[in-house]
């Protein structure tokens, strides 16, 4: 008696949570993953950012990028696990995280190097950091390039093989943040460890949790 | 103590003058004559830097002081738990007055200086500070160095329970620092009990630090509890860690090569604007040997500075 009431309480939470992700439109996430710089945006102009906004925001910026690539990561296998289809979603998630890469990677270019182009030249041959960083983000830049339908047509079997570079690409950025200070920092080494789990998920069989 | 921060308050340079910082280089003699007058007039410094000093909300709040976190905002959120009163200092090694000192002892017999030095930071920002303090040269004359000693050597505070960091190891505590004798005889080197005549914050090292304005700023090791002369290089903390990317010497050279960031040139922090959004587009200089102070290259005559970094 109490088992049954309790199945029939997951199921139907599981019903209302099925229905409204069916109902979820691509655009709800893009501008969802505008919330952050919104975030960001507010921060500047109430002056929460410190006494040196440029870095804060250098540092938001690549944190936010790092953290969408990750969610990006988890949509297959939470889709796999939970039976909710979560994977048209991939793209908005993908090219949301590459358009934070894009203002990540201005604010160096502008704000933080000023178009120095002889030290910019020697950041990114010279400076592992930088050089790991710069990687990513190259690799980065054909996804963005073929998330689109037409490209999918296009290259057909080859576009799943072309798009498996976001794991490098997403190793390389967590490469890149643990390398940056003069010490490691514990945030750096937590996202590697969350980057590591989510990319060895793939060398298993993820099967569907019978949830009744 | 209360006395001589009173006294130096009159002195201080007035905020927000803009100086041509090239002109105080040369004036290096200068400054050390003012030292006897004991404080540099405001028509002297205005002459010295082309960039505003630093606000104290600017020097308060953007500091790397590991034991009390690893982001710059963290010291200003946790050195309010460290106890700086007593505060015995050690002295010992090769001196003819060792000994444990309370630092309002030796503070009380110093003559207080005002200094406004550039600081650069290995990683690359730097910042105009008003420092008033005394000469670490005349600390070591009163204590009477031996001729043996070669090399100077000053230790943190190691007290976990009210540096949080020490209780892990990203540095092997207590930071250390040294210098050799002549760079710490150099009227330049200054050890610091204060900015804008007032008394340290706690996140800029109180009660007492080095400031030692053409090396990295790494090198200008705070909130001081041991120091010793002796005729071994001393340790210091960052060359321990990473020897390749820090050396013992770490004078600011834009031409030795860091793998993290850029020394050729260096992010002033600190806008032209006023207010936060004034300091979003910090301006980029080009740093200079020795951060300017070229008076000291004579310290370094003969030797190869790509190699001794
Ligand atoms: C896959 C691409 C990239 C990702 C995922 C990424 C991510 C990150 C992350 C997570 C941080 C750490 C923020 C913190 O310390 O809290 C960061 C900092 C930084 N990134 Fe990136 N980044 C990428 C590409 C780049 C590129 C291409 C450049 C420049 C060429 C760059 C330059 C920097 C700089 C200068 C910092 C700040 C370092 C400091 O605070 O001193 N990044 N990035």
């Amino acid at each position: 008696m109490y088992k049954a009431t309790k199945t029939v309480n997951i199921r139907s939470l599981f019903d209302l949570v099925r229905a409204s992700v069916r109902r979820l439109r691509s655009w709800h996430i893009y501008v969802s993953l505008l919330v952050p710089l919104l975030f960001l945006a507010y921060d500047l102009l109430s002056g929460q950012l410190g006494v040196d906004p440029m870095r804060s925001i250098e540092k938001s910026l690549g944190v936010t990028a790092i953290y969408i690539l990750i969610l990006t990561l988890c949509i297959t296998p939470f889709s796999l696990l939970t039976g909710i289809n979560f994977i048209r979603f991939r793209r908005a998630f993908g090219l949301m995280s590459f358009f934070y890469i894009v203002l990540h990677f201005s604010t160096w270019l502008l704000l933080d190097m000023q178009l120095r182009w002889v030290e910019i030249v020697e950041s990114l041959t010279r400076k592992p950091f930088i050089v790991f960083g710069m990687m990513g983000f190259l690799l980065l830049i054909p996804l963005a390039a073929t998330s689109n339908n037409y490209s999918m047509k296009r290259l057909g079997k080859y576009w799943p093989k072309l798009h498996k570079l976001i794991y490098a690409a997403i190793i390389l950025g967590g490469i890149h943040y643990l390398m940056m200070e003069k010490t490691l920092q514990n945030d750096a080494i937590i996202t590697f460890i969350i980057i590591i789990v989510l990319i060895s998920l793939r060398f298993f069989k993820i099967r569907k949790i019978n949830w009744l | 103590m209360k006395d001589i921060f009173k006294k130096t308050q009159n002195d201080i340079t007035p905020k927000h003058l803009f100086y041509n910082r090239r002109k105080i280089l040369k004036l290096g003699l200068a400054l050390t004559a003012y030292v006897a007058s004991n404080s540099i007039t405001s028509a002297f410094a205005q002459e010295m830097f082309d960039r505003k000093i630093n606000t104290l909300e600017e020097i308060t709040n953007y500091n790397n002081f590991y034991e009390f976190g690893i982001d710059k905002t963290d010291p200003a959120k946790h050195a309010h738990k460290l106890t700086t009163s007593p505060w015995p200092i050690e002295i010992s090694g090769l001196v003819d007055n060792p000994g444990v000192y309370d630092f309002s002892e030796i503070v009380r017999e110093m003559s207080i200086i005002q200094r406004t030095y550039s600081l650069r930071c290995v990683e690359g920002w730097s910042m105009l500070i008003p420092w008033n303090g005394f000469q670490l040269s005349e600390l070591l004359n009163k204590l009477g160095v031996r001729d043996e000693a070669r090399y100077v050597s000053f230790e943190t505070l190691f007290r976990p329970q009210e540096m949080h960091m020490q209780e892990t190891n990203i540095l092997n505590w207590p930071y250390r620092e040294g210098l050799r004798l002549d760079e710490a005889m150099h009227p330049l080197t200054i050890m610091a009990t204060g900015v804008y005549g007032e008394p340290l914050p706690k996140q800029n090292g109180a009660p007492l630090r080095l400031v030692v304005p053409w090396k990295y700023g790494f090198k200008s090791i705070k909130s001081i509890t041991r120091i010793s002369f002796q005729r071994e290089e001393p340790v210091s903390s960052w060359n321990q860690q990473n020897p390749a990317e820090y050396g013992f010497y770490s004078n600011v050279n834009p031409t030795v090569h860091h793998p993290r960031w850029s020394q050729a040139s260096e992010r002033y922090i600190g806008g032209e604007g006023e207010g936060y959004l004034g300091n979003l587009f910090t301006k980029r200089y080009d740093t200079e040997l020795f951060n300017g102070y070229e008076e000291v290259a004579p310290l370094y005559e003969g030797m190869d500075l790509s190699r001794y970094y």
